[in-house]
């Protein structure tokens, strides 16, 4: 959909970016495969090719999840915004994600955005597959994410509100190992760079696990180290918003004795908001239940609503008036390359 | 020498298989070449070759089902027409594509360069959806499913992966949609036809149609398309239009159907809330600047 992406081909077969300005080498700039439109080079499209299979046709966009080095393109062109979602392994992170699509394919618009497009539809079907009757699952479930050491994975939506503004999201998908691992090793949070980018930085508290009294306290710990390991390796930006999400709340209040639950939460909060509100003055709780269990009280999607439009509506990189003023140091941030951080 | 028509336009038909692609061109060949419609545009100069138009043609009027369009033979079809009512002519280009090749499409990532020429070249999109034929979203927690069904879980495939096939139809749409986005530069109209609308609009032979409009049908039951569409407002015009190129259901028995004095009158077409037999409606909608 960007003007922008007809004026470059390649040499490789496989590259797709004439038609999604992904480049398959992840540098685009430099890449000696690329052919500026309006040159003499030819491509495999040509009908140059040996293969026949090859030359009679081109590859589009993948769908699937992007990689850290596709991502330039969409963050150079348009207001986007990274979100980080951070937590245990089954805390809820990719069911959000899943939940998200479903909400947009039941409804069109949430939470006022119209869905407008996504460069990986195919990536949010997989992580909504087992959810669905199709899947001919007997009980709603998510794939766990793959454990990967290095490398970011990206799901993306792009979406307009009713003054026509048009905003791209760009969702980490990492699995809980990661997190783990970031949480017990400096070197481990050195190594997630992409967090000084993030615009937002999503905790998940598992809050099945925090309303059972034999399993709360490690939930506990391990939370507050994930964010604790990232800002002792000073990998996130003060000004970053961040939001502590008590996911899986419909099990919590399945459970009963909230009160008992309540108390242990609020004195969660407490922790959290001493230990991290002095450096981060944008962190703010939350409740969701992305997909409760056949729940009649809590709807679909419980809670999201209250914090998809934060994550367009707030950024630490959305200028202030000064900064508006001086407006040249506002163009550099916005053409900040993905990689770099 | 022959007069080049005012217009030459080149248009597309996108839809998954059996969305009613070939069955409407049967269809509206028959009512271009008949005249039986007063308004609705007329062939000016016959095809030169009208084989495969008279073949589906003579199957739409004998109430047969249609073959599967075949995937590696994209029969091209350019019509000379007229609108009754501007008296302009146009040249129409376009191809009776298989649905299949969608289907292929949004599983291989790749596209036929033929394809790509007519992405490029085309002005106007004819997207086709069944409502028979919709794979919807539909979650495990909405059907009231038991959790702990024992005899459900024995019929869990013991590899259950994602397959492209079992992806929403809204979501395939969208995706072909997204492609020709990505190959076109300015608007482009697309012209959304709901075929086998009796299915939606109520018994066959009724003659108040649903009060549901085409419009009002696709929020309701492809929202996610609806939205797309509506947000992507500034290349994309588009009009929805809800039409039963057969008239119904084809059964045992099609005497109804086959006794209509004047074949185009079982054709209904639904536009907002008004309703006709003009199968051109939507080409005539895609002609007009």
């Amino acid at each position: 959909m960007n003007e922008v992406l007809k004026t470059i081909r390649c040499k490789q077969v496989d590259c797709p970016i004439a038609t999604t300005g992904i480049c398959l080498e992840g540098i685009i700039e430099t890449c000696s495969f690329k052919i500026l439109e309006g040159s003499n080079e030819s491509t495999p499209n040509s009908n140059e090719g040996n293969d026949d299979n090859k030359a009679n046709y081109q590859k589009v966009y993948s769908a699937d999840v992007l990689k850290t080095e596709d991502c330039g393109k969409i963050t150079s062109a348009s207001q986007t915004r990274l979100i980080i979602l951070a937590g245990s392994i089954k805390a809820g992170k990719t069911t959000l994600l899943a939940s998200i699509m479903q909400l947009f394919q039941q409804k069109g618009s949430f939470a006022s955005f119209l869905f407008k497009s996504s460069l990986t539809l195919i990536g949010f079907e997989k992580r909504c597959f087992k959810s669905r009757t199709a899947s001919m699952e007997s009980k709603a479930d998510t794939d766990r994410t793959v454990y990967k050491e290095e490398g970011e994975e990206f799901l993306h939506l792009q979406v307009r509100d009713a003054n026509r503004k048009v905003y791209d999201l760009l969702f980490t998908d990492l699995s809980g190992e990661r997190f783990k691992a970031i949480s017990n090793s400096t070197p481990e949070s050195k190594k997630f760079v992409i967090a000084k980018r993030a615009d937002h930085f999503v905790l998940f508290i598992d809050a099945d696990q925090i309303s059972d009294s034999s399993q709360r306290q490690q939930c506990r710990i391990s939370s507050i180290n994930i964010l604790k390991g990232l800002v002792d390796a000073e990998m996130l930006n003060p000004k970053v918003y961040i939001q502590v999400i008590f996911s899986r709340w419909d099990l919590l209040l399945k459970k009963g004795n909230f009160e008992s639950h309540n108390e242990f939460i609020t004195l969660l909060k407490t922790e959290i908001t001493t230990k991290f509100k002095p450096t981060f003055p944008n962190l703010t709780f939350h409740e969701i239940a992305s997909r409760p269990e056949n729940d009649e009280q809590i709807a679909f999607g419980y809670g999201v609503d209250q914090i998809f439009p934060k994550w367009i509506d707030e950024s630490p990189f959305i200028p202030t008036e000064q900064e508006l003023a001086n407006a040249t140091s506002y163009k550099g941030q916005s053409k900040r390359q993905f990689g770099k951080y | 020498m022959e007069t080049m028509p005012v217009n030459s336009k080149h248009c597309l038909t996108i839809g998954l298989p059996k969305s009613g692609k070939t069955t409407y061109i049967a269809a509206l060949w028959h009512v271009v070449d008949t005249k039986e419609l007063d308004n609705s545009l007329q062939i000016e100069s016959l095809p030169g070759d009208r084989t495969y138009l008279n073949e589906i043609r003579t199957k739409w009027l004998a109430c047969e089902n249609l073959d599967r369009t075949n995937i590696d033979a994209v029969n091209e079809i350019s019509l000379q027409v007229i609108d009754q009512v501007t008296s302009k002519e146009y040249q129409f280009h376009f191809p009776d594509l298989s649905g299949e090749m969608f289907e292929l499409q949004f599983e291989s990532r790749r596209l036929d360069n033929h394809y790509v020429d007519k992405l490029q070249k085309t002005k106007g999109v004819l997207l086709f959806i069944n409502p028979d034929k919709l794979i919807s979203p539909t979650l495990i927690n909405d059907t009231g499913q038991i959790d702990d069904a024992g005899e459900e879980q024995e019929n869990v495939p013991s590899e259950n992966f994602w397959k492209p096939k079992e992806a929403p139809t809204q979501v395939v749409l969208v995706d072909a949609l997204q492609i020709l986005g990505m190959h076109i530069s300015g608007e482009i109209k697309i012209s959304v036809i709901i075929s086998a609308w009796d299915v939606i609009a109520g018994t066959p032979g009724d003659i108040a149609f649903s009060n549901k409009t085409p419009e009002e049908y696709i929020a309701a039951e492809l929202p996610l398309l609806h939205a797309f569409l509506n947000a992507n407002d500034e290349k994309f015009i588009f009009d929805y239009f809800g039409i039963s190129a057969q008239g119904s259901e084809y059964g045992a028995d099609n005497s109804k159907l086959q006794n209509y004095t004047v074949p185009s009158h079982r054709i209904k077409v639904q536009h907002k809330r008004e309703t006709s037999n003009d199968l051109s409606l939507p080409i005539k909608w895609l002609l007009n600047d």
